[in-house]
């Protein structure tokens, strides 16, 4: 029965990614018409606005968690198995990237930047959460060389890059599919909170963009009997995209940790 | 005790290490840390940390005026000259026979706006062409003498102590060769509590650089006057090295010095950390705006890592599955929403409880980030052998939990620190969606202001905060767990 609901559950949640996935893939291919004919996307209409918005988050979300995953592994793995130089700057950094709030960090990062660009975004948020990745890989990987398995491959002669690459990062993944769900999570937080102090996505259409309108909008004419057209649908739309987009996240990172686990 | 107290001091050069990064990432931005602005020394931009080639006054002197006798119509070096006004003089006037006859004429030109400024000519003694260089020749071999620290000190102190119109006038003859006196003297009517003085060094200073906006009204009262005296320290901190030759160990390490990261420090250290862009004392709307800041922090932060604690402790220890799925899917789409922005949406009409229902969310947040990683280890608490042993003699769900509970919070306390950055967005973003008046809202402009000073303290504040935490959690650690060794292996869980 519950290994029934937990299918259930990972096929809904793989659906709902598809879904989203999908929706992304429709904005960009809007994006591109609108290109080709050299126009903007009529980002009124409540479906395309919610089509191009869910191809930033979806971009923006894959983006920061390929990029922080793969220099966060190798980072990680550096400060474990490398010179004791690279642990003692890991935690440099970790202090560091934790002393200041992310919101001041991308604030300063933006006005660096003479064009903000979604990639130079990426960029800064992936940098965050790769210095994250990399504290949790080289932890884990710390905690895991004093295991029996660890310790016997060791004997046997093999080299760091295979105890590490071999028996090691298998152990890992659990781990970082938790931590996946949880930084996008927290990206797609974090973006909806710097769109909304206008410091998130360069063109302006995300969900937390339109969340943030929204708020503003209520905070400067509250009870407004005529909100802009589409407005409402637009925050609802949103909001339902950030809950579905998570828990499917979760749903996904539950099942694969418990799968890697066994 | 000994790890808290390395922390401590390990805080001092962190905090050295954030400024330098945040004022490389807002050297954009940095216009008014170069000397010269406001004036007209603007184009000379020091380099950002390190100076190979830090130049004197007299350097930045001799160069404006062969770039001037180069080319007269040279307009930067023109200004450069009239900028250094006559403190360039000393410099220029006894070389000035070492340029070509021509190059000799377009500097004395140049130089004809500050001895109008100087009032020791008339616009009239300038007609006949030529004139210019007469009158700087002749004004040289006159006054050679007075140009000396100890003539000007006795002009300065005699004008400090009563401003008759006679001694204004061997004031202004000084111009800005007379500025390091003229502060020199400024710091001693501080000290003294003279206003009157104060008044009248200001306006003097105010004369000498030519920005007029920088004197002190007649009727104004202390408080106005102190402010633009602080202005006066924080512009002298940042100019300084325009008007003034460095000596002894200040010469040796120009290189550091004459830099904007070093101007700036000089010029935080004595005006407590400069002006904001709307011209408040930085410091003060700090202090003024952190209660409201430290208030969502202290409820997020001390508020939810408690509840976070009890809810993670309970749910595991009930090993119900349904429960422990729900607290945490509901952790992280509460991670994901931004809350703040939709209950703005939806209780927009709740003015008066902005700040409660602030609170509150932050209250959620806390949790919702304590109780993943409580419930983490809890469960690994759950497993262990002596924990087997009371749940075999039969103790009850509830009694597991207790016994538990100082075991199994190290996780949770242990990411104090790096929960309080995470936090303090959180309170700015509500700080910002609530119209709340808190440091938050204050930093949000200032990014989009591009407001140096501000983010610059604010970025200080911040990593001094986070720090403390960092200071507090271990002390926490050792008294939750004595044995630990060292506070600086934290309990190290992942996530889930």
């Amino acid at each position: 029965m519950a290994r029934a609901r937990g299918s259930f559950q990972r096929r809904l949640a793989l659906l709902t990614l598809g879904a989203l996935l999908a929706a992304a893939l429709g904005g960009q291919w809007l994006l591109m018409q609108s290109h080709a004919a050299s126009t903007h996307p009529a980002l009124s209409s409540t479906w395309t606005w919610w089509l191009v918005s869910t191809r930033n988050v979806v971009w923006v979300t894959a983006g920061v968690l390929s990029i922080s995953l793969c220099a966060g592994s190798f980072a990680g793995a550096l400060v474990a198995y490398g010179p004791r130089l690279f642990a003692g700057a890991l935690g440099r950094l970790v202090e560091l990237s934790g002393a200041l709030p992310s919101l001041i960090i991308v604030g300063l990062w933006r006005i660096r930047e003479t064009e903000p660009s979604i990639s130079g975004f990426i960029g800064i948020l992936a940098a965050l959460k790769t210095i994250e990745t990399a504290r949790l890989i080289s932890s884990e990987t710390d905690r895991l060389s004093t295991q029996g398995f660890v310790i016997a491959a060791r004997a046997l002669g093999a080299s760091k890059q295979r105890i590490f690459t071999v028996h090691v990062l298998p152990h890992l993944l659990s781990a970082l599919a938790v931590s996946s769900a949880f930084t996008a999570a927290g990206v797609v937080g974090l973006e909806a909170a710097l769109s909304f102090v206008g410091l998130g996505l360069p063109d302006g259409s995300s969900w937390g963009a339109l969340l943030g309108e929204t708020a503003l909008g209520q905070l400067e004419f509250p009870g407004s009997a005529n909100p802009p057209s589409g407005t409402a649908s637009k925050a609802i739309l949103a909001l339902l995209s950030v809950v579905a987009a998570t828990l499917a996240l979760y749903s996904l990172s539950r099942a694969a940790g418990r799968r890697l686990h066994a | 005790m000994r790890g808290s107290l390395r922390r401590l001091l390990w805080l001092i050069p962190m905090l050295v290490v954030v400024t330098v990064l945040a004022f490389g990432a807002l050297s954009k931005s940095l216009e008014e840390f170069t000397p010269g602005s406001p004036g007209a020394l603007g184009d000379r931009t020091l380099p950002l940390f390190f100076n190979t080639a830090p130049e004197t006054v007299a350097d930045v002197a001799w160069g404006a005026a062969r770039r001037v006798a180069e080319n007269a119509s040279d307009e930067k070096a023109k200004a450069r000259l009239l900028a250094l006004g006559a403190a360039a003089l000393p410099h220029v006037l006894p070389r000035i026979d070492a340029l070509p006859p021509s190059g000799r004429s377009h500097v004395a030109e140049a130089l004809v706006p500050l001895a109008l400024r100087m009032r020791i000519a008339a616009p009239g003694d300038f007609d006949a062409p030529g004139r210019a260089l007469e009158f700087w020749d002749g004004y040289w071999q006159d006054h050679i003498a007075d140009f000396r620290p100890t003539a000007i000190r006795r002009v300065v102190r005699r004008f400090s102590e009563r401003a008759t119109p006679q001694r204004q006038r061997e004031l202004i003859q000084f111009d800005t060769f007379a500025l390091p006196e003229i502060m020199a003297q400024l710091d001693e009517s501080i000290e003294r509590g003279d206003l009157e003085a104060q008044r009248r060094l200001c306006s003097a200073a105010a004369h000498a650089t030519d920005m007029p906006g920088w004197v002190v009204a007649e009727n104004a009262g202390p408080a106005a006057l102190a402010e633009v005296v602080a202005r006066w320290q924080g512009w002298w901190s940042l100019q300084r090295t325009n008007y003034q030759t460095p000596e002894g160990f200040e010469r040796i390490l120009a290189p550091i010095l004459q830099t904007r990261y070093a101007l700036w420090a000089q010029a935080a250290a004595r005006t407590r950390f400069g002006f904001t862009r709307d011209n408040q004392p930085a410091l003060t709307v700090l202090l003024a705006q952190a209660p409201v800041t430290l208030a969502l922090l202290s409820s997020g932060l001390l508020g939810g890592t408690l509840i976070g604690v009890l809810l993670g402790t309970l749910v595991s220890a009930s090993r119900i599955r349904w429960l422990m799925a729900l607290e945490g899917g509901t952790s992280l789409v509460w991670l994901a929403i931004p809350t703040a922005l939709v209950t703005a949406t939806v209780l927009p009409a709740l003015p008066a409880f902005r700040f409660w229902i602030g609170l509150f969310l932050m209250l959620l947040l806390g949790s919702a980030l304590v109780a993943q990683y409580q419930r983490s280890t809890m469960e690994a608490t759950l497993k262990t052998d002596w924990v087997r042993t009371y749940r075999a003699m039969g103790a009850s769900r509830l009694k597991l939990a207790r016994v538990t509970l100082r075991a199994s919070s190290g996780a949770a306390i242990s990411t104090l620190a790096p929960h309080t950055s995470t936090l303090l967005t959180s309170a700015f973003v509500i700080e910002y969606a609530f119209g709340m008046n808190g440091v938050g809202r204050q930093t949000i402009r200032a990014l989009h202001d591009r407001d140096v000073v501000w983010l610059m303290l604010v970025t200080l504040a911040t990593a001094a905060l986070v720090g403390l935490v960092q200071i507090l959690s271990d002390l926490l650690l050792r008294g939750l767990d004595p044995q630990r060794a060292e506070p600086d292996q934290a309990v190290e869980v992942s996530v889930g």
